[in-house]
C-alpha cells in the first residue's frame, strides 16, 4: 500500500510539473489537434500519391472474359493486384489497410469488347479505402485504360473482332426486332469490311462513357456516414501527442538525474523500481489525458469524428499509451545528459514517426519501408486507432496491434529501467 | 552515530577515499573540510548510501551500512545542488518528499507548515521555487532534508552562492538542529563557517585524513603562533583575494547574532590564528582547480 502511495505521489508529481511546463504543455496537448486540424484541412478529399496501387480483385463473373481481363490487370505495371474468392474477404483487406481498393468483376461481366459491342456497358464494382483517395484516382485512371486496351486489343486483332461480333449477333438472335436488327447487321458488316482492309482500333469513348466503375469508399460496419478527413488526421496527431509526452518524460527523468532530485528521491524509503514506476505512471497519465483531449475535439461538430466504439476507443488509446511509457524508459536511458537524450530522442522520435506513417501514409513509401515501419510503435498506433475510429475493428481485428503496442511498452519499460543510471554520486 | 572505519573507494584508477576513520558523535556539529577534490563529497555519498566502500566499513549506530531501507528514515541529507522542484511550490516540495517518507495528508500539511516557519518561508508557502533567490531555494533545500525528522543530517555546502542575510537565517537553523540534538555533518570551503558553527572538525585532503579535532585544539596546534589569514592579502593576492571574497559575507555575519561553538568563537576573537590558517597549513597553498 505504502509502495503505491510512493508512486501516485511521484507519478501526481509528474503531471503537475509537465502541465506547469506550458511549452511541454503546448506540444502534448495543442499541437496534436492543430496537426489533426491543418493536415485534416489539407487533405479533405485530395492527397498526393504516386507509385502501384495495392488492389484487391474478386472475379465473380469468371468467364473467358473475366479470366483475361483478370490477367490484363495482374500485368500492369500500376497495379499489385491479389485475386480473393469472396467480395466479403476482398473488403475486409482494404478495411484493414492491407489493400487501397477492393475491385470486382461482377457476374455478367465477361468480355469487355463484346460487352461494348452488344451496346451495353462494362460494368466494374468496387470499395476504396478513403484515406487513400490519391491512389484512387489513379485506379480509377488505370482501369479505364485496361478496358481500352483490351477492347482495342480485341478489334486490333481481326480475327477475334470477327468473333466478338458472329458472337454479338447470335446473342441478339431472333428476338431483336427486325429493324434493330437489320441496322445492327448493316454496321456490323461495315466493321467487317474494315476490318477486311486491315482497320483496327476501331473504338473510341464517348461523353458518357462505355465503361461504368462505381466505386465506394469503405465505410464502417454499422454506419454508412463518409468517413471524414479529420477521422485520418487524428490518428497522426495522436502520435505525435505521445511522441511529445514520451520525449517530454525522458527528459524529466534525465533532469531529474542532473539537477539532484533524483539523488532525494532515491534516499527515500522507496525502492528504484517505485520511482521509475511513478514516471511511467505520470507519463501514462499524461498520454491519456491527451488522447482524452484529443478525442473530445474530435467530437467536435466542425470535426465530425465519431468512434465505432468508445471502449474500444479506450482500449486502443491506453495500449498507445502504454506503448509510448516503454519508448519513454528506453530513450531516457540512453544518453547522460539532458542535451543527449534530447537529441538521440528527438533523431529517434521522428525517424520512427516518419517510418511509422505518422506523417505520410505507409501505403505512399516504397516496398522497404513499408516492411521497415512494422518496427515503429507509430504505424501500429495509427494502426489501433484508425481501426476503431473508422475501419470498424473489433475486438479481435485489434488484438495485434494493440498486443504488439503493450508488448512494445512492456519490453521498452524493463529494458530501458535496467539500463537507467540511478545518480551514485550527490553532485556537486 | 555514524563510523567510518578505514573507508577506502577509487573511481577508475582514482583514488578517492584512501583509509578514511572518522567518528562523529551523537548530538554534534561536525565539519567535514578539504578543498577541491579531497573527497568530501564522495565522504558524504558513502554516509548516505549511494555508494559502497571498496574496503573498509560505514555504521550508522542501532541500524549498520547506511545502504539499508532502515537508514534512510535516520538520514537526511540537503545536497550542494539544489534537489528541490523548480516548478512546484515550496509548500508542494514538502509534502511531496514528507508523503515519500510515509507521512499521510495530515501530517503532510503540518510538517511541511512548521518546516516552511522554520526556514523563513511560510510566506511564500504557495509560490512556485523558481521565483524564489538562491537563498531561499537554500532554505528550502534544508527543510526538504529535514522533513521526516532525521537524527543525523549531512549538509553539502548549504550556503554556497548566498547573501549574508540568508547565511545567517541557515546558520540559526543549524543552531535549532544542534538544540534539538540533532547530529550534523557539515562541509564547507568558508572556514569561518565551520569555525563557528562546528564542534569538531576533519580536514580530509587526497582522500585522507589529516587532522579532526575541536576548532580551538587544532587551531593550538597547527597555528596558536600564526596571524591569521588576512595577512596573506599582500603575500599571494590571488589565493588571498578569493578567500576575501568568500569571506566578506561570513565576517560581516560573524559579527552579527551571537557565537557558534565557544571554542571556535574564542580562538576568533584571540586574535592569535583561524581555522584558515590551520586548513592552508595542512592542505598547501597549491591551487586545486
Amino acid at each position: 500500500m505504502r509502495a503505491v502511495r510512493a508512486i501516485l505521489l511521484l507519478a501526481v508529481k509528474d503531471v503537475r510539473l509537465q502541465m506547469r511546463d506550458r511549452l511541454g504543455a503546448f506540444f502534448t496537448f495543442a499541437f496534436p489537434v492543430l496537426y489533426a486540424l491543418l493536415f485534416g484541412l489539407m487533405f479533405s478529399g485530395s492527397g498526393e500519391g504516386t507509385g502501384t496501387v495495392q488492389v484487391a480483385l474478386v472475379d465473380e463473373d469468371r468467364s473467358d472474359g473475366s479470366r483475361a481481363f483478370v490477367e490484363r490487370m495482374a500485368g500492369s505495371d500500376a497495379l499489385r493486384v491479389t485475386l480473393y474468392d469472396t467480395r466479403t474477404a476482398g473488403t475486409e483487406q482494404v478495411r484493414r489497410g492491407k489493400e487501397s481498393a477492393l475491385i470486382v468483376l461482377p457476374e455478367g461481366f465477361g468480355d469487355p469488347a463484346s460487352t461494348l459491342v452488344r451496346g451495353e456497358r462494362v460494368r466494374l464494382e468496387g470499395v476504396v479505402d478513403p484515406s487513400r483517395r490519391a491512389e484512387s484516382a489513379i485506379l480509377q485512371g488505370t482501369l479505364f485504360g485496361l478496358v481500352f486496351r483490351h477492347i482495342g486489343d480485341t478489334f486490333g486483332d481481326a480475327e477475334r473482332a470477327r468473333a466478338v461480333m458472329d458472337e454479338s449477333r447470335e446473342a441478339m438472335g431472333e428476338n431483336a426486332p427486325p429493324e434493330v436488327a437489320a441496322a445492327v447487321d448493316l454496321m456490323l458488316s461495315g466493321v467487317e469490311g474494315l476490318l477486311a482492309q486491315g482497320g483496327g482500333g476501331l473504338l473510341a469513348a464517348d461523353a458518357d462513357g462505355p465503361v461504368s466503375l462505381e466505386l465506394s469508399e469503405l465505410s464502417s460496419r454499422e454506419r454508412t456516414a463518409p468517413v471524414t478527413a479529420f477521422a485520418l488526421t487524428f490518428p497522426q496527431g495522436a502520435a505525435w501527442g505521445l511522441m511529445a509526452c514520451a520525449l517530454g518524460s525522458s527528459l524529466s527523468l534525465v533532469g531529474e538525474r542532473s539537477r539532484g532530485t533524483l539523488v532525494r528521491l532515491s534516499l527515500a524509503p522507496i525502492g528504484r523500481w517505485q520511482i521509475l514506476a511513478g514516471k511511467a505512471l505520470g507519463c501514462l497519465i499524461t498520454s491519456v489525458a491527451m488522447m482524452a483531449v484529443l478525442v473530445g475535439f474530435a467530437h467536435l461538430p466542425f470535426f465530425g469524428v465519431r468512434p465505432e466504439s468508445y471502449v474500444l476507443l479506450a482500449v486502443a488509446s491506453v495500449c498507445a499509451c502504454v506503448a509510448f511509457v516503454g519508448v519513454m524508459m528506453l530513450i531516457a536511458s540512453f544518453g547522460r545528459t539532458v542535451a543527449a537524450v534530447e537529441g538521440f530522442g528527438r533523431a529517434v522520435l521522428l525517424v520512427m514517426a516518419l517510418a511509422g506513417g505518422a506523417a505520410v501514409p505507409v501505403v505512399f513509401m516504397p516496398d522497404w519501408m513499408r516492411s521497415v515501419a512494422g518496427v515503429s510503435p507509430f504505424r501500429w498506433v495509427i494502426e489501433a486507432l484508425d481501426g476503431v475510429i473508422w475501419r470498424g475493428f473489433g475486438p479481435q481485428e485489434l488484438l495485434l496491434p494493440c498486443g504488439i503496442l503493450i508488448g512494445i511498452g512492456l519490453v521498452g519499460f524493463i529494458a530501458g529501467a535496467g539500463m537507467f543510471r540511478f545518480s551514485r554520486m550527490m553532485s556537486a | 552515530m555514524l563510523v567510518f572505519d578505514s573507508v577506502s573507494k577509487s573511481f577508475g584508477g582514482v583514488r578517492a577515499l584512501d583509509g578514511l576513520s572518522i567518528r562523529i558523535e551523537p548530538g554534534e556539529v561536525f565539519g567535514l573540510l578539504g578543498p577541491n577534490g579531497a573527497g568530501k563529497t564522495t565522504s558524504i555519498s558513502l554516509a548516505v548510501g549511494l555508494l559502497r566502500p571498496d574496503a573498509g566499513r560505514i555504521t550508522l549506530e542501532g541500524i549498520g551500512p547506511p545502504h539499508r531501507q532502515a537508514a534512510r528514515a535516520a538520514l537526511g541529507v540537503a545536497p550542494q545542488s539544489l534537489a528541490i522542484y523548480d516548478d512546484l511550490t515550496a509548500r508542494e516540495n514538502l509534502e511531496l518528499f514528507a508523503g515519500l517518507f510515509g507521512m499521510t495528508r495530515r501530517e503532510r500539511r503540518g510538517r511541511a507548515g512548521e518546516l516552511l516557519e522554520r526556514v523563513g518561508l511560510d510566506d511564500r508557502a504557495g509560490h512556485r521555487v523558481a521565483g524564489f533567490s538562491g537563498g531561499m531555494k537554500r532554505r528550502l533545500n534544508l527543510a526538504a532534508a529535514l522533513v521526516h525528522r532525521p537524527r543525523l543530517i549531512l549538509l553539502d555546502e548549504p550556503t554556497a552562492g548566498v547573501d549574508p542575510q540568508s547565511r545567517n537565517a541557515l546558520f540559526d537553523i543549524l543552531r535549532g538542529l544542534r538544540d534539538d540534538a540533532i547530529t550534523v555533518v557539515y562541509t564547507t570551503h568558508y572556514m569561518e563557517e565551520a569555525q563557528r558553527l562546528c564542534d569538531r572538525v576533519a580536514i580530509i585532503d587526497r582522500g585522507r585524513l589529516l587532522a579532526m579535532d575541536t576548532v580551538g585544539d587544532l587551531i593550538s596546534r597547527f597555528a596558536a603562533d600564526r596571524d591569521p589569514e588576512p595577512d596573506q592579502f599582500a603575500e599571494e593576492p590571488k589565493v588571498a583575494m578569493a578567500g576575501a571574497g568568500m569571506n566578506a559575507g561570513s565576517r560581516s555575519s560573524l559579527s552579527g547574532s551571537g557565537r557558534g561553538a565557544g571554542t571556535g568563537g574564542a580562538m576568533a576573537a584571540s586574535g592569535s590564528g583561524d581555522l584558515e590558517s590551520v586548513f592552508l597549513e595542512l592542505t598547501g597553498r597549491t591551487l586545486r582547480d
